[in-house]
């Protein structure tokens, strides 16, 4: 262990332990921050030690000065031991970086323009960035709030209580099986009337997912049993609203659907499932006897935990295993493949490849301001020439002054990230305001420790992207070459040829950004443009649910009898009617489920036109719909062939049913279908015995219609097949119904009145989810609306940034050959073949980008194939436009400069120094 | 006096801390002064070397500081030894006798007869 002056005593022998080096580092990395004060305590410590030293001697007898003299020597030189004291009070390393910034600061705040205007730049792509971040962060990489998330798996595919029980009893993938569907129930009592959206689950629902109840109890599996069945778990949000926070409300029954439900629990704040906003949690439970809880009702999602030893692959199999255990036991099942999947990866895959692409978007936009900055400080470098030269003659080492160089940047680029943070953390409240159906999770959007790291990497990392070819360029001078010649004149061919690569990339990734946008604003337009098959304008919707135990006769419905829904028809009728007196009302109607709202209602159509299939499992699924009033006229939707439904078609009357083209042409051929009879449950000889009572007996409809196709799923899904039926003839006891009015007046201004209107008929039904059809519609497109806007700020971000850099680069080059242009102009060139020489190196520089960007375009536009409706990732048309805006708008940027330059006098060129 | 041995780096920590073992709290100048004392005045150290050493056993928390007035009135920074240090002294104090009995044994068996 040899030491020398440099490195006093490693100390004794033996080495140190672990925590006493780290609290030597710890010691050494602090002092660094109050230089300061050590400078002074040992300066006044040493100075002292001399004092007492000179006084010393003087007592043994050396004359004042000797004295001194003495002393000083066997201190043996005050600055070298300072130094040495220097060395080892703290960590060189965090010297040097202290000293650089301090360096780095004054620089920056010597050329202000400069530092702002790359501050601006580094804020705004640095932000992008965290922003785009944060939310990726949040919908894609943070964990779901359950515990042990990763084992909760969901499976999609829609499944009948009966199978749902089976799965639960028999599965030997999970420790937890628990099952859910969503629907609206009215509460009343205690306040206005309100609709709520409930979820209803089994008992082991919230075990599943491992979130038990803040107060009160969970469900259990008593309550599933119909009679015990209405208990209710309150969300936290409810219970505040509504209920004002008072716990004596658990155990106190409450009004649901007409029915008192007990409330036994209410859950912990922020509890959320699938984004949907439910309110409250109500077990599942059916009548004896009950439609729904038969093997060919198929609507239960469920969620599980995988036991400790499962796969999902396993878990997959298992359940497929069962399917078809249960086919075998119950033929009339149509049995399906089980999807099975993970519930974070089900709740994001819809917008995870558009995050991606966004993400990718945004990191393109920040190199593009690297490229910017970088070309920034490589001209600043030129000036700094000089400078640098001379600090590299006096004896600076290189690597030091590079060093330096890139602090500069770096600490550019940390001032702009924190910036960009501030920038974000205003931007959180506006994301957390999305609508969780345009991208799920946007309520938990937050700034974290994760966000913060990540910012500053990209801080660093940015910093050193675009420092590192100018500090690089700075450096590599011979001073003395760089202290004779004075400023650089002529051209620099090398540093001319950085410049322009650089601008080079910066159109390359533009092009593909803005190429990016182009399609998807073109798809988003394709979009709008699509024919509905309605016409939305001036028409508003109110949806309407009562209680089926008030308007249902569950006994006549178990019976298969049409009578059982006579009261909930004669509401609606009367609901209709009252509405269509009201003043500027030109037509009103009602149906199950809007256009846009989803395949919701399928049935097995059978067509007496035809032989029987052999099995009901041949029966094609179609869309039906129940409609009512004047459906068609309210929604203008043409009838193309045969009428409309009119009053005449009650329940007494002949059955009656309206066709949509699509079916036409997919079952009749296109063939006139008026007259036609179908039913849409199956024929008693399809039925398996024992399920039905012995008259049971389909009800026969005659197609009396053809309508045009609307698009019922979405706007970029074709129609599928759909039947219509009157209320009166086939509501199968659908309780809930969109009303649609149509108004030559101003449809939002009636919603008073209509809401009146159905509180006459009833005053516990409120009505709700007030909206004209237009917002739906453009609801509806909100995704895709988004994507394109971020997409094309984005896009616009980087042409801005490209363009400014093309006028950078050109205009310093112009400024380089001065007096090359002033020589050309003296011998008698003409300002356009000035101009010409000048924008030709541009034109081939920005040529070359954007063939770059074009090859490059036409491989990563690929990505976004699912995200196009309409429209090919080649489209010519794009590519073609976006390419002349660009190019347009670099030529002008390089144009500009070039123009200025002929504009000089030939005799101050040559005189430019 | 030119037979003056300069002292290793190594080892003018151990002489530090056994110092201000033996004289309790002291001062750098006074620090100093002792070793060359002790040394009989065999040893000369470059005072200036002394600081940054005292700065490590500081560091590395074998003593510890404190601003204070020394004899003649002035204002010194004395040093005193902490319990790590005490504990240090104690252990080096046994391996160095250990290495000494056994270096006797090879120098002895050279010694003339």
């Amino acid at each position: 262990m040899a030491a020398d002056d440099r490195h006093p005593c490693p100390l004794l022998r033996g080495g140190l332990s672990v925590v006493r080096r780290l609290r030597a580092f710890w010691r050494r990395a602090t002092s660094a921050l109050h230089p300061g004060r050590w400078e002074r305590e040992l300066d006044e410590e040493l100075a002292s030690h001399l004092e007492m030293h000179v006084e010393d001697n003087i007592r043994a007898g050396m004359p004042p000065e000797e004295a001194r003299r003495s002393a000083l020597l066997k201190l043996g030189g005050l600055e070298q031991a300072k130094e040495i004291y220097r060395d080892r009070r703290s960590l060189p390393a965090i010297d040097m970086i202290v000293q650089d910034a301090r360096f780095a600061l004054r620089m920056m705040r010597r050329s202000r323009g400069l530092t702002a205007a790359a501050l601006l730049v580094l804020t705004l792509g640095i932000g992008a960035n965290t922003v785009m971040f944060t939310v990726v962060n949040t919908v894609l990489l943070r964990p779901l709030p359950y515990p042990d998330p990763s084992r909760l798996q969901l499976v999609q595919t829609a499944t009948a209580p009966p199978d749902y029980y089976v799965y639960r009893s028999r599965n030997r993938a999970f420790q937890s099986f628990s099952s859910f569907y969503f629907r609206s129930f009215d509460v009343t009592g205690d306040g206005e009337p309100e609709r709520i959206r409930v979820l209803i689950v089994s008992s082991d629902f919230l075990g599943t997912l491992r979130t038990p109840p803040a107060i009160g109890r969970d469900l259990q599996p008593r309550d599933e049993q119909w009679g015990d069945h209405r208990v209710v778990i309150l969300t936290d949000g409810l219970w505040r609203r509504r209920y004002a926070a008072d716990p004596s409300i658990v155990g106190r029954p409450i009004v649901l659907g007409a029915e008192p439900y007990t409330v036994v629990g209410i859950l912990p704040p922020g509890f959320s499932f699938l984004g949907r906003e439910a309110q409250a949690l109500v077990p599942m439970s059916f009548a004896p006897g009950d439609n729904l809880n038969t093997h060919n009702n198929y609507f239960l999602t469920m969620v599980a935990r995988l036991a400790a030893d499962a796969t999902p692959a396993g878990a997959n199999a298992d359940l497929n295993r069962l399917s078809q255990q249960i086919i075998a036991e119950h033929p009339e099942n149509r049995g399906t493949q089980m999807d099975v999947r993970s519930l974070h990866g089900a709740l994001v895959e819809d917008v995870r490849r558009a995050l991606f692409v966004l993400f990718g978007a945004v990191v393109f936009v920040l190199l593009i301001a690297c490229a910017d900055l970088a070309n920034l400080l490589l001209a600043r470098a030129a000036a700094r020439r000089r400078e640098i030269a001379l600090r590299i003659a006096i004896g600076a080492s290189r690597r030091r002054v590079f060093g330096q160089l890139l602090t500069e940047s770096v600490l550019l680029a940390v001032c702009g990230s924190a910036l960009a943070v501030i920038l974000t953390w205003l931007s959180v409240g506006t994301l957390n305001s999305l609508s969780q159906t345009v991208l799920p999770r946007t309520r938990d959007i937050r700034i974290d420790g994760v966000v913060l790291a990540y910012t500053a990497l990209v801080a660093v990392a940015t910093g050193v992207l675009f420092g590192l070819a100018p500090a690089w360029r700075s450096v590599d001078i011979d001073p003395g070459q760089a202290l004779h010649e004075g400023a650089r004149t002529g051209e620099d061919p090398r540093g001319h040829r950085i410049r322009s690569a650089l601008v080079m990339a910066e159109i390359a990734m533009s092009l593909v950004l803005l190429i990016g946008a182009g399609l998807m604003v073109k798809s988003m337009h394709g979009l709008t443009r699509v024919d509905a098959g309605f016409d939305p304008h001036d028409v508003l919707t109110v949806q309407v649910g009562i209680p089926p135990r008030k308007y249902v006769d569950e006994a006549l419905e178990r019976r298969f009898s049409p009578q059982a829904y006579v009261k909930s028809t004669r509401f609606f009728t009367e609901v209709v009617e009252q509405i269509r007196t009201l003043p500027g009302v030109s037509a009103v109607g009602a149906i199950y489920a809007l256009p846009l709202m989803g395949e919701v209602w399928g049935k097995n159509v059978t067509f007496y036109d035809r032989p029987l299939p052999a099995t009901i499992r041949e029966l094609p699924p179609i869309q039906y719909r129940v409609v009512a009033g004047d459906y068609f006229r309210a929604l203008a939707v043409p009838i193309l062939k045969g009428r409309a439904f009119a009053e005449t078609d009650t329940a007494d009357a002949a059955k009656v049913a309206i066709v949509n083209r699509e079916m036409v042409r997919r079952y009749w051929n296109d063939q006139d279908p008026i007259g036609k009879v179908i039913s849409v449950n199956p024929p008693i000889q399809l039925v398996p015995r024992g399920t039905v009572p012995p008259d049971y007996k389909p009800e026969l409809f005659t197609v009396v219609g053809v309508a045009a196709d609307v698009r019922y799923g979405s706007l970029g899904t074709a129609p599928l097949p759909l039947v219509y039926v009157p209320f009166a003839q086939g509501s199968e006891g659908a309780t809930t119904m969109y009303l649609v009015v149509r108004s030559h007046t101003d449809p939002a201004g009636l919603s008073a009145a209509i809401r009146d209107r159905i509180r006459q008929v009833d005053p516990d039904v409120p009505a709700s989810s007030i909206q004209t059809m237009e917002d739906r519609v453009s609801a509806s497109l909100a995704q895709p609306r988004l994507r394109a806007i971020v997409l094309g700020t984005f896009a616009g971000l980087a042409l801005l940034l490209a363009g400014v850099g093309t006028y950078g680069v050109m205009s310093y080059a112009a400024r380089q050959r001065t007096r090359e242009i002033g020589i050309r102009m003296a011998i008698g060139a003409s300002s356009r073949a000035i101009l010409k020489l000048l924008l030709g190196r541009g034109a081939v520089m920005v040529a070359a980008g954007i063939g770059a960007g074009l090859l490059c375009a036409l491989a990563l536009t690929r990505a976004l194939r699912t995200l196009l409706f309409g429209v090919s990732t080649s489209d010519p048309l794009v590519f073609v436009g976006v390419t002349i805006l660009l190019a347009s708008v670099a030529m002008v940027a390089a144009w500009v400069p070039a123009r200025r330059a002929t504009r000089l006098e030939p005799v101050a060129a040559l005189r430019e120094e | 006096m030119d037979d003056k041995l300069d002292v290793q780096q190594g080892t003018l920590a151990l002489m530090v801390l056994k110092t201000l073992q033996t004289m309790g709290p002291l001062h750098g100048y006074g620090i100093a002064r002792r070793i060359e004392q002790t040394s009989g005045d065999l040893l000369t150290i470059n005072y200036g070397t002394l600081y940054p050493a005292l700065l490590k056993l500081e560091q590395d928390g074998y003593v510890a500081s404190a601003w204070g007035v020394s004899e003649n009135n002035r204002r010194a920074k004395f040093y005193r030894l902490a319990r790590a240090g005490r504990a240090q002294v104690e252990k080096e104090a046994r391996a160095w006798r250990q290495t000494t009995a056994i270096l006797a044994r090879f120098f002895a068996a050279d010694s003339p007869s």
